[in-house]
This record gives C-alpha cells, sequence and structure tokens, in this order.
C-alpha cells in the first residue's frame, strides 16, 4: 500500500519499480546463467558477443572491482560464478543492452565450455556424502531413552517436504543510476534495502554512504526479496558503473523462478513415543534441509526450524539435529515461516499419526499435548509459554465451527460413498515472534513535524502488501492525536533510516511501530512543556486529538495542532525527533540452543474439511475456519487479509505447488505454466477468519501481535484433511507427503484401495 | 481507448508494430504503467485489460483479454479500456470502490487485472455468485490476498450492478478493406473475407495464421522475434459461422473456445465442466478452436472431445474442400495432415440422441487455468442396456490425441454395466505407453486413465452418491 493507501492500486497509478520513469539514457541489465548445475568453467570468451549492436557492456567476475561476494553470512556466494558453477542458472555474465532481445543476440554468441560434473540433487546424497553448508544444528532435553521407556507406543517415520515457490506477482528488480560525485542510486524491489547497500558498497569497493537505496513498494515479497534482491542491485551497479549510465534490470518470470531459491524442501526422520491417551513422552527427530549451492540465510531458517519442532506442544524429552545439506539448485531463502513450517508439518503429522494409531479424535490428541500451565510450559530451549490461550482457543473454535457433528457427518457420509470421502483436520499454531538473531531485533524513526501540523514518518519498514503504512499511520495517529490525512509513511531510504533490519520474521510492525512511538512520545513530551506556557493547560490535563491540543477539563476550548507548530517554531523549539527501539528481555544463546529468544508467541487454529475424489484426485474444500490471537488487532481488515492469504500460500505449498527438477539440474517448473499458485477457485467455499477476542498484549504495539507468517501454518489443515480423506477411503492411516498433489492422492489410494 | 480514438500509421517511421503486443505498446509506447507484466504468458492475469467489441450477431460485447496475448494490430474497430480508463471524473469505478472498500487488494500488483476482469463482467451485467466469480477471474492469480477478500468485493457489487443487455461502450469504426502492413517485424495481414484468406495462403504457404493469439503469443515472448509475417484472422466473420445442418452441428475454427463452449453444452452438458478448464475466461474468449487443433498439441483439449465426438473438420483451400475424420487429421507429434496452403474451415459434431451418453473430464495439476496432465472423453450410444458406437479421445497418452478402437471395440456389444468399465479399465494399460513429464508420471496417466473409466460409468449411469 502507499501512502495514499489502497486507492493507488485499485487506480492502478502506484508505481512499482519497472513503472517508474525511464531515464532518457538508461540501459537494460541482463544476466547471462550457467547452462549446467555443476561444473569447472574452462573457457569462457565474449568478445563477439561485445560486438552485438545494442550491447553496451558484458562484465565477468574478473571485472568487479570490490569483493566477489554477496551473501548475507557465509562468504559463500558469488556475484559472479568465476571457476566454479554451482547450479542451474547461476549469474555467470552480466550484459548491459538496449534490450532483451539485443542481450539476448549476445549472449548466444558467447563462447562457454564448462567441464560439467555430477550435480547432487537430492539432500539424502548430500548428507551421505556428509555435504554441509556449515555445522548441523542440535537441540536435546530432557532424557530422551527414559522418555522413550515412559511410553506405551513407539511410532517412526519418513515424511517428505516440499519446496515452494515465493511467486510474487512482482518480479525482481533493481534499477542503479551512477551519479556525478561516484554515489550510486538504487531503486530496489527489496525487503532488505540496508542488505542491499552494503553489499553494492562491498562490491563496488565504495563506503556504503555512497550507495543510497529506496524502495517505494514491492509487489510481494513473503521472503524472497529478502537477502536476494541484493543481487539484483548489484548486479545493476556494477553495470551502471561499468556503462556511467542507469541500469535498469528486472528479471523475467523464467529467470526469476530459475535464478533466485525458494522454501527449502525437507526430509524427516521422526520418532516418538505416547502413552495410552496419545501424550508424547518423547520425540526425536533428524532434518534434512536442501539448502542449495550456498547458505544464504539456511542457518537462521534451520535453528527458526529448531525452535519450532514443539509447534503447540509439551515435549518432555527430546533430541534433534538438522543438517543443512549443500545441493546444485539455486540456493534456498527465506520463505514466510522461515523453516518453522517444516517443523510443524512434521509434529502436525505425528499429532495424526497417534491419534489414528490409537482410534482417538486428533484435535483431542493435540489438546492433551498442549503447553499447559504449570509443569508442562516450557519450551526444549528454555522459554515459558505465558499468556497461553491454546486450550481456549481450541475450546471456542471447536464449538463455533460444529467440531463433533461435522465429524460424525463426515464419517456418516463416507460410509455412503465409495469413492468420495471426507476428511478433517485442525491445526493449532503458536509461533515465535522476534528474530532468533537477537540483534536484528531493533527500529528506528524519524518523524519531522511541518508548520502546518503535517506529519512525515521515516521508518525502515518495506510496504510490500503487508498493511505495514497503514498500519504505522493508526500507531502515529493514535499517539500523536493526528488525522490520518495530515500523516506522511516516506518511502524507505538508507540515507535516511540507516542500518534497519529487513522487514522479515513478522517484526515489521512491532519493531518501526515501537521506534514511531518513542519519535513521538519525545517529541509531544517536548510539545507538552511548551503546550503548558502557551494555553495555559496543566501538563497532566493535555490532550493531542484529531490534530487538535485542549485541555480534557475545559474540552470547549481547542487549539489547532498548526496553530501550536507554528508558534513552537518561533520560540525555535525543534520539530523533529528520532528514536530507536529494541526489543527488551530476549536472548538466546546458540551454543546451548537455550534462552529467551522470542519476545512473544502468536497462537491460533484452523480447522479445515474437504471432500476428495479417490478416483481422480479432485477435492474440494467445503470448509475453513480459523480462529486467531492477534491481540488487539491494529486493523482487523489488514490482519483478516494477511490471515486468508497466508492460509491460501501455506495450502499452496502442501497442496498444487510442486519443484521438479530434471536429473541434470535443471528447474522444469519454471513458470506459471508448471508451478501452479492456488487460484480463486481453489479456496475453501465457506471461508470464516475470526479474531480470538479479548487477549491484548501489553507489550505489543498499541496491544497488538504481529501477523505475517503465523498463520501461514493453517495450510497445514488442508493436506492433513485430505490424508484423513485418504485414510478413511484406505481404512487405515496413509502417510501422505507434501505437497498432496492430485497425483499422490490418486497413486496413493490406489495402492491403499481397490479401485474396480 | 478509454473514450479516445488512437489512429496508429503503421507506414510511419517509429509506430510500434502491430506484431508487438498490447501489454508492451501500453506500457513502452504510451507510458501507461498501470497494465501489469506479471508473466508475459498469459497465466498470471496482471496485465489484464478489457474489450469492447461486435459480436457476430452485430451486439456489442465487452471481454476481459490479456493484454500480454494481445496482438496490437488486433484492435483496430475495437474499445480497448485499461485500468486507467474505468474512474471517471475522479470517482472510482463501483469495481474499484469495492475492492478498496473489502481490501481486496494487497500488494496491489495483480489489482489492475482483477479489476479489469470484474470491470469487463460488472459492466456486461453479469451477477457475482461464488460460481460465477470463480470464472471471471480464472485468469488472475493473486499471492497476496487468499482471494477471500476480493470474492466479497465482487458480492457486494450485486447490490449496485444494473441488468444490461449490452454493454453502454462506443465503437470506432474498423477500417475499411484488407489490411497488408509492411511492419518491420514482417507484413501483417489481416484479409476481410476467407477466400482472400486463401489466396494469401496460396501465396505464402509458411505464414502463420493467428486467431486468438494465445498460443503464438506464448511463444514469442521475446521482445523483438525474429522477423516473420502472419495473417490475423481474428476479426474474419466468415469463419466464425455457426450452424445447425443434417443431423450436425457446425461450427466455424475461427469460433473461440467460449462460443463453442455455449453451443456445444446444451447438446452435451456433460462437456460443460471440461470445457470451463479450458484455460481462463479471457483466453477462452480469444483462443479460436482451429488454432488449438492446428496447434496439434497431445495436450490440446479440444481434440479429444472431438475425437469422442465423432466430429469431422471441413478443411479449405483456395481450390476447394475436403472433409476429413478428426481421427484421421493428427498424424504424428504436432503435426497433421494439412497441406501448408490449407486453412481449417469448420467442425462438424453430430447431434445427440435420446440414447447418447457423454462423458469428459480433464484431469491437470490445478483446475483452472492449467495445462491438461490428460484428457479422456467419451461418446456411447446406450439401446436396451447395450453399448454402441463408443468414441473415444484421450489427450496427453500419446505424441497426438488418440482414440482407441480396442477400447470401443471391447466395450461396443457388451452391457452397460460397472462389470463392463471395470473389465474396460482394467484394459488400460495394455493399451497405452506413455511417458513421464513434469505434469505427471505414466503410471499415474494409466492409473487415472484406468480411474476415468469408472468415473465414466458412475456418471453416465445418472445417479447420486458413488456407492
Amino acid at each position: 500500500m502507499t501512502d495514499k493507501g489502497l486507492e493507488t492500486h485499485v487506480l492502478g497509478t502506484t508505481r512499482f519499480l519497472d513503472d517508474l520513469d525511464k531515464p532518457h539514457n538508461q540501459v537494460g541489465g541482463f544476466v547471462f546463467p550457467s547452462p549446467v548445475a555443476h561444473g569447472i568453467i574452462r573457457e569462457i570468451d565474449f568478445t563477439e558477443a561485445l560486438q552485438c549492436p545494442g550491447v553496451h557492456a558484458i562484465l565477468s567476475a574478473k571485472d568487479i572491482p570490490g569483493v566477489n561476494s554477496m551473501g548475507p553470512a557465509a562468504e559463500d556466494e558469488p556475484v559472479l560464478a568465476t571457476s566454479k558453477v554451482e547450479y542451474a542458472g547461476q549469474a555467470v555474465l552480466l550484459v548491459a543492452a538496449d534490450n532483451r532481445a539485443c542481450a539476448k543476440k549476445a549472449m548466444e554468441k558467447v563462447k562457454i565450455r564448462i567441464e560439467a560434473l555430477p550435480p547432487v540433487l537430492d539432500p539424502e546424497v548430500a548428507f551421505k556424502n556428509r555435504d554441509f553448508l556449515f555445522n548441523p544444528l542440535h537441540i536435546e532435553r530432557g532424557e530422551i531413552n527414559s522418555g522413550f521407556d515412559l511410553a506405551d507406543h513407539l511410532l517412526e517415520g519418513k515424511l517428505e517436504i516440499g519446496g515452494q515457490e515465493h511467486f510474487y506477482l512482482e518480479t525482481q528488480g533493481s534499477l542503479a543510476t551512477p551519479l556525478p560525485d561516484g554515489s550510486l542510486h538504487i531503486a530496489s524491489g527489496t525487503q532488505d534495502p540496508t542488505a542491499n547497500q552494503h553489499a553494492v558498497a562491498k562490491a563496488l569497493n565504495i563506503e556504503a554512504s555512497k550507495v543510497e537505496v529506496t524502495v517505494h513498494v514491492i509487489g510481494g515479497g513473503f521472503g524472497g526479496k529478502e537477502t536476494q534482491s541484493t543481487w539484483c542491485a548489484v548486479w545493476s551497479a556494477l553495470l551502471a558503473t561499468a556503462c556511467q549510465r542507469p541500469v535498469r534490470m528486472v528479471l523475467d518470470r523464467r529467470e526469476d523462478m530459475v535464478f533466485t531459491g525458494k522454501r527449502h524442501p525437507a526430509v524427516a526422520y521422526y520418532k516418538v513415543g505416547y502413552t495410552g491417551e496419545g501424550v508424547l513422552t518423547a520425540y526425536s527427530s533428524r532434518f534434512l534441509f536442501d539448502c542449495g549451492y550456498c547458505s544464504d540465510l539456511s542457518y537462521a531458517i534451520l535453528e527458526r526450524c529448531m525452535l519450532h519442532l514443539d509447534n503447540a506442544y509439551y515435549l518432555p524429552a527430546i533430541q534433534s539435529d538438522i543438517y543443512p545439506c549443500k545441493t546444485n539448485k539455486a540456493s534456498n531463502t527465506a520463505l514466510r515461516g522461515f523453516g518453522a513450517p517444516q517443523a510443524i508439518a512434521v509434529i502436525e503429522h505425528i499429532m495424526e499419526e497417534v491419534a489414528a494409531a490409537l482410534d482417538l479424535d486428533p484435535a483431542l490428541v493435540r489438546q492433551r499435548n498442549f503447553y499447559a500451565p504449570g509443569s508442562r510450559n516450557v519450551t526444549p530451549y528454555g522459554q515459558v509459554v505465558k499468556d497461553n490461550v491454546l486450550k481456549a482457543v481450541w475450546q471456542q473454535l471447536l464449538t463455533s465451527a460444529d467440531y463433533e457433528k461435522r465429524k460424525a457427518a463426515a464419517a456418516d457420509f463416507n460410509k455412503r460413498n465409495k469413492f468420495t470421502k471426507r476428511g478433517l483436520a485442525l491445526v493449532p499454531v503458536k509461533f515465535g515472534i522476534s528474530y532468533t538473531t537477537t540483534f536484528l531485533n531493533q527500529g528506528a524513526a524519524l518523524v519531522n513535524l511541518y508548520k502546518d501540523g503535517s506529519l512525515t514518518v521515516h521508518q525502515g519498514g518495506v510496504e510490500m502488501g503487508q498493511g505495514l503504512y497503514d498500519k504505522m499511520k493508526t500507531v502515529a495517529g493514535r499517539e500523536f492525536g493526528l488525522k490520518k490525512e495530515a500523516i506522511r509513511i516516506y518511502p524507505v531510504n538508507t540515507m535516511i533510516i540507516p542500518n534497519t533490519s529487513a522487514t522479515a520474521a513478522s517484526t515489521g510492525s512491532d519493531l518501526n511501530g515501537h521506534a514511531i512511538k518513542r519519535a513521538l512520545d519525545r517529541l509531544k513530551k517536548r510539545l507538552n512543556g511548551f503546550i503548558s506556557t502557551t494555553y495555559n493547560i496543566p501538563l497532566s490535563s493535555i490532550v493531542w486529538e484529531d490534530s487538535l491540543i485542549y485541555d480534557k477539563n475545559k474540552p470547549d476550548i481547542k487549539h489547532p495542532l498548526k496553530d501550536l507548530v507554528q508558534k513552537a517554531h518561533a520560540a525555535q523549539i525543534s520539530l523533529s525527533e528520532q528514536a530507536f527501539y529494541k526489543t527488551p528481555g530476549i536472548y538466546f544463546d546458540k551454543t546451548t540452543a537455550t534462552g529467551k529468544p522470542f519476545y512473544y508467541f502468536v497462537t491460533g487454529m484452523a480447522l479445515t474439511e474437504v471432500e476428495a475424489n479417490m478416483l481422480t484426485g479432485d477435492y474440494r474444500l467445503l470448509r475453513t475456519d480459523i480462529l486467531h490471537d492477534v491481540g488487539d488487532s491494529l486493523d482487523w481488515a489488514i490482519d483478516k487479509g494477511q490471515i486468508a492469504g497466508a492460509f491460501v500460500q501455506g495450502m499452496g505449498w502442501v497442496t498444487l505447488e510442486e519443484l521438479i527438477h530434471d536429473n541434470r539440474g535443471n528447474l522444469l517448473t519454471s513458470g506459471p505454466d508448471t508451478y501452479k499458485i492456488p487460484g480463486i477457485a481453489d479456496i475453501p467455499e465457506d471461508f470464516r477468519i475470526h479474531p480470538f477476542p479479548g487477549n491484548p498484549f501489553k507489550g505489543g504495539i498499541l496491544g497488538s501481535r504481529a501477523i505475517g507468517e503465523p498463520p501461514l501454518m493453517y495450510g497445514l489443515s488442508v493436506w492433513l484433511a485430505i490424508k484423513n480423506a485418504l485414510s478413511a477411503y484406505a481404512g487405515r492411516a496413509v502417510i501422505l507427503h507434501i505437497p498432496a498433489t492430485k497425483e499422490r492422492i490418486v497413486m496413493y489410494a490406489s495402492a491403499y484401495g481397490k479401485m474396480v | 481507448m478509454n473514450g479516445n480514438p488512437v489512429t496508429l500509421d503503421f507506414c510511419e517511421h517509429g509506430t510500434p508494430d502491430p506484431q508487438i503486443t498490447v501489454l508492451k505498446y501500453l506500457r513502452d509506447h504510451r507510458k501507461m504503467t498501470g497494465t501489469k507484466e506479471g508473466c508475459g504468458t498469459g497465466d498470471c492475469g496482471s496485465c489484464m485489460v478489457a474489450l469492447a467489441q461486435k459480436n457476430t450477431e452485430g451486439y456489442t460485447v465487452l471481454y476481459a483479454v490479456n493484454s500480454c496475448l494481445m496482438l496490437l494490430g488486433m484492435l483496430d474497430g475495437k474499445h480497448l479500456i485499461t485500468i486507467e480508463g474505468i474512474a471517471k471524473n475522479g470517482k472510482l469505478h463501483p469495481v474499484q470502490e469495492a475492492l478498496l472498500h473489502r481490501k481486496g487488494t494487497q500488494c496491489g500488483f495483480c489489482t489492475p487485472g482483477v479489476a479489469m476482469s470484474s470491470f469487463a463482467a460488472y459492466e456486461s451485467g453479469r451477477k457475482f455468485t461464488p460460481e460465477s466469480i470463480k470464472e471471471i477471474l480464472s485468469g488472475n492469480l493473486c499471492r497476496c490476498t487468499g482471494y477471500e477478500s476480493i470474492r466479497e468485493a465482487l458480492i457486494d457489487l450485486n447490490k449496485t450492478a444494473q441488468s444490461l443487455t449490452e454493454p453502454n461502450i462506443e465503437l470506432p469504426p474498423a477500417l475499411p478493406g484488407e489490411f497488408f502492413w509492411e511492419g518491420s517485424m514482417g507484413p501483417y495481414i489481416k484479409p476481410q473475407t476467407v477466400s482472400s484468406l486463401l489466396e494469401y495462403k496460396r501465396k505464402y504457404p509458411g505464414y502463420p495464421i493467428v486467431s486468438g493469439a494465445s498460443d503464438f503469443s506464448v511463444k514469442n515472448i521475446l521482445e523483438e522475434p525474429a522477423r516473420r509475417p502472419l495473417i490475423d484472422s481474428s476479426d474474419l466473420e466468415e469463419l466464425k459461422h455457426i450452424q445447425t445442418e443434417e443431423g450436425c452441428i457446425k461450427i466455424g475454427a475461427g469460433s473461440s473456445v467460449e462460443a463453442f463452449k455455449n453451443e456445444l453444452v446444451p447438446l452435451y452438458p456433460a462437456a460443460e465442466e471440461y470445457l470451463l478448464s479450458f484455460a481462463s475466461l479471457p483466453v477462452r474468449i480469444k483462443a479460436s478452436i482451429g488454432g488449438s487443433l492446428a496447434g496439434a498439441s497431445s495436450v490440446g483439449d479440444i481434440m479429444p472431445l472431438l475425437l469422442a465426438l465423432n466430429a469431422q473438420l471441413e478443411l479449405r483451400t483456395s481450390g476447394g474442400n475436403r472433409t476429413v475424420s478428426c481421427k484421421a487429421f493428427n498424424t504424428g507429434y504436432h503435426a497433421h495432415l494439412l497441406e501448408p496452403y490449407e486453412i481449417i474451415y469448420a467442425v462438424r459434431i453430430p447431434l445427440p440422441s435420446k440414447t447418447t451418453k457423454f462423458f469428459a473430464h480433464k484431469q491437470s495439476r490445478r483446475k483452472d487455468m492449467d495445462i491438461s496432465t490428460l484428457t479422456f472423453c467419451m461418446g456411447f450410444e446406450v439401446v436396451n442396456g447395450t453399448i454402441y458406437h463408443a468414441s473415444t479421445g484421450f489427450g496427453g497418452m500419446a505424441p497426438t490425441p488418440v482414440s482407441s478402437g480396442e477400447l470401443e471395440d471391447f466395450l461396443n456389444g457388451r452391457s452397460f454395466s460397472e462389470d463392463t468399465f471395470a473389465r474396460a479399465s482394467a484394459l488400460i494399460p495394455q493399451l497405452f505407453s506413455t511417458i513421464s513429464d513434469v505434469r505427471g508420471s505414466a503410471d499415474y496417466r494409466i492409473t487415472i486413465a484406468s480411474h476415468l473409466l469408472v468415473s465414466c460409468f458412475l456418471e453416465t449411469q445418472g445417479r447420486n452418491n458413488d456407492g
């Protein structure tokens, strides 16, 4: 959403990166990608390509003035490949050309000889070769063996979990403009302008202060434009510097899908012990994460997986190892949920399996395992689960969704129908809010009050559809007693708010909202003294409301803010304030995997019912009910939209969306013709989303809780409902790997049941 | 465009080539950036615009179209409406109001496309029901909203919707006569009659004919593809004639898939769902059945249907006509028996009798806007409990869409019973050797094909539950 709210969106006047005015001398930036997934570049010659009409520059790794590395953590991510190529699509050369057609013709003239090596495409193979990008993560608490000894039953298994393409509607892009003083302006489609700034500075060997990165709005991010948006920024900056002309680089859809990383596919091996009541006594697991060829954000992603193995359940004894397997694929990266969805899929799958083994209601088994006040309230990493509303949400959802009655009706339906089966599944979420890398939990804001009483807010959060700007306006408006129209949220600019954290980890509203609130509090405090003397209002009774100032005991006399500001300016009082916020009281020891990594948890639950045809795998989503705790919502319409969107995105991940590579490592699902995200016909026919009432978060901004990622987990309810429908057909619990494509449904159904 | 006449002189230097897409024209040449490019292949709908034109009966029709699939030269005589043109005098269009009110927009990138698909439906007087909304937005993808707020917004529109018979949109005059533009990308020819089209076809046998351009544009997403001429038949009314004759319905090959659907479904209701899952509504409105057949894809969805319907094709050259059975049309992978100077003129489909049963199923990953993994269609007669004249069509099971004579022979003369279909189902693995690809494994294809014979029995016997 832009500063004008959503109106410019519906008018089509919102300017995304590719809609910005084109400088008259701009050229296009293009990437020559590696055609093979793994190999050694023996020879590369682009002299002939350079002669092609419309080509302005071709750059290779040798032409990088600074460091040939753009990874966020480790130095294992080259800007351009040097001798080694490690995935099909890795950038080898950059081309500046008049247009894509010219660049394409030039690329056809590039002579490249790559000695191909066998690619590793399966994390299981990488695991066997011990080919890890960094040391595996390990968490352990309680006595795992005595936990298994305590159990009445044991359950072991394997779950395969697919990856997911972000499929933001706006592809990645950047417009780099060299300025006469040697500095650069980068308009970037990024969630992390500071990362762009530093990556560009490092590659060009210039100071970060010479790289101004601005972000207007982006057409969806979902984590995909966090670290990996630096690529276009760096590439366009290198070309712009070489050509001394503005370079616009906008990936087309196929390039975006081939070049950039995705949600990590994973394989999980699990073993649990449980009592006759279905209560877990021990949990152990081994996750093999398919990280792709370099580290990117994988460490933090695997860490979040480790911290969500439990989801909503108390695990008295736990042991888990999470392996960062290196494969010859694009480097997998952040995607809404950030490692937690894989962990949560496994424990939710276990809940279904345990319930099936004991012939208990899975909703009941879940409830028995919930974190509960008293002795069952400490996470495996030692954080106490406070403000726990799991049981209350569960109770309320099962009642409002008429669970018992519908479950019985589904069982009856299943008796009457041979090939069409219904299934229900309930999925809770307990999601930790904060970056697990503690220092990233910081935000800053600068507020400028103008002489007419209007306010500009500078902050570090990028608007990508999540409604951040609108929420920040709400915060500023309520704190400062301002009409919304008087507030402008300024596009993010690294020259104004420095060293921002990425807009990620669902922290945007919290970190930036608190910073804005602090800045406004200070400014208000300064002005309150002046108000007191100027208008003769006691400090304790000053009211700021609707851009008016008054004495709460004399509400008839109201002073326009404009009048106050003009007087304050004349009295030489600063009308500008800056503030900084860091999330209080959180810490995490990475060596022992203990601490209080999360400021708080977000909880909620979803219940989905499906009807699936076992002959064709077609299914209908009959109904989904979601009850979600956002505390005092800053804007329920925005939050409801986030929940619906996250649910459908999560559902896509576990049902329709499938990444397929050929055995040479080429991504076959490289366009929307083969990679299918949900369409409007795929959403629940009856879709009910409600806030869990009456539980404001005191430490949150205006009592609210974060929204972005947690509801993605609700999509898992579709997968498990299909699993249950399939199990009803097969007459036994069917292990349904992710994604539950029609192909999987049909093949399992035909393997488990006699069709004809 | 948006209420104003636009004249392009393709002879003038600097005028964009008629072969470029409407999307490129809008964004690059007119600097109208409200229309977005999300994929360039007609899959996402971010580039949706609305187009008004006269239909074959002379009424004004308004529909949404993917501007990335439409060629600039095809706009002649039509009224193009973009997202920039629907708000009037500073007042949002009701569709925009509704989307805004329900927050049916988040990041905003898909929003202009969603608005234009909805606009076309609204201005055409369509009702917004949960079912119709699925169809209206079948060509639009959104990754943010989960569609629920969009669905709510469209339902709201029923409050202000007008019941129109004809959208109130002015149309410019079409250029008189025949066009032959020597564009920078090659000649662009727009004949006015079929005989003229056939003359061009004889003169330049290699020239591709485009009607909907939906397939053509996907294959040419580069800004400047290799120079090549093309013949535009999109406005050739004669190719869109539909008439009933001698126990057949004859549908012009230039008819859109949507027009084809509207003719066929009253005769063969079982084809409705099948044809509703053909691409998206905007693509169906543009894509021609002739184009689908001439494309000769193994997973083209029209041919399997025609095979099962025992349809015939009327082919024409400037020298004469011939009629061929659909079963003889495809000669190999992406190959058919059309001579270089020959066109598909019309499709002839036999009318059903009281004893006709028909089944059609498209198996694809996603219901809408997806290419089929396989399709299976079958028509047959049941007289006194016995099956006669079974005719089958499979897509995605062989290099071309095929009928299975063996399967038909097996069914003919047998009783219309669960047992017959179960046994037919068991035959499938012996009848086909198919391949694994990105849309499904060979095993899956064989399994589904087997299952579909069971589904076919269940559906054609007309029982409500499947027990």
